[in-house]
């Protein structure tokens, strides 16, 4: 199984994301609600895979993606956002990441994503 | 890498805003919203989410709603029959999320801009101005099986 932590201050997505995942080969190691508790959390469990929403209360996605591969530059995180549109995607590219899912996702696509994700 | 150019993003604002409605509450919490023409008289037990965009321009998309609606969308996406008054902070926040982002970033490839938005912010009141709205806003009424909803973006360059 491969570890994924979700870090999005909202529960409805962990709580998609979690039954998303039932019966795959991914199941969820650790849930953040802001950027600093995705940093200390990352270092306790070392994930295989980060699922990272842009709007989070503090500090962005964005940058919270910045911190982690600055540490862990072999990090593979999958952006997950409702804004999706060249911009963001350009400057999460610039960081090194390279898949990106939209929100609202279905099962298919989340999967789908993830595993591009573990293979990057 | 999923491609998120479609078709019809250059579409009106009007247009693409009854778009995200509908679309985006049917997805998200299973309610279908219709357009209506009725202005809402008493709007005691209404309130209200917001998200400001900043960028390349600064603009507003509101929607306000009476209790029972967002009540439903809450219940819906936590698939409780029971919540409480925080969830449906909490729920209608991610919806309204998923929603705005939807029409931001639709808008936004259309016409090549920039602008990004933090979390909604929720207000326990309507937030309807009853004058006549500016040159640069839309206004639209919905009606669903829970109630009506106004939802106004304002400040898009059109």
């Amino acid at each position: 199984m491969k570890k994924v932590m979700i870090v999005d201050d909202s529960p409805f997505v962990y709580e998609t994301i979690g039954s998303f995942l039932e019966g795959s080969e991914f199941c969820i190691a650790g849930y953040a609600k802001n950027g600093e508790e995705a940093l200390s959390m990352y270092e306790e469990i070392l994930p295989d895979l980060v699922t990272m929403d842009i709007i989070l209360p503090g500090m962005d996605g964005l940058e919270t993606s910045a911190e982690i591969l600055k540490k862990w530059p072999d990090a593979k995180i999958l952006m997950i956002s409702s804004l999706a549109y060249s911009d963001t995607i350009l400057e999460a590219r610039e960081l090194g990441i390279k898949t990106f899912i939209c929100k609202p996702f279905k099962r298919a696509g989340l999967l789908e994503a993830l595993q591009a994700c573990a293979e990057t | 890498m999923a491609a998120f150019e479609k078709p019809g993003d250059r579409m009106p604002v009007a247009d693409l805003l009854d778009h995200a409605v509908c679309e985006m509450t049917s997805q998200i919490a299973g309610l279908e919203m219709h357009l209506i023409s009725a202005i809402p008289e008493d709007l005691s037990n209404w309130k209200t989410f917001l998200i400001r965009v900043k960028g390349d321009y600064m603009a507003t998309v509101l929607m306000s709603a009476e209790d029972p609606v967002f009540y439903e969308i809450a219940r819906n996406m936590k698939r409780q029959n029971e919540i409480s008054k925080a969830d449906i902070a909490v729920y209608v926040t991610e919806y309204f999320n998923i929603l705005g982002g939807f029409f931001v970033s639709a808008f936004n490839r259309g016409r090549n801009l920039k602008a990004r938005f933090g979390i909604p912010e929720y207000l326990k009141r309507a937030y309807i101005q009853n004058t006549n709205l500016n040159h640069d806003a839309v206004r639209l009424f919905y009606q669903c099986a829970y109630g009506k909803a106004v939802v106004d973006a304002m400040g898009f360059p059109f």
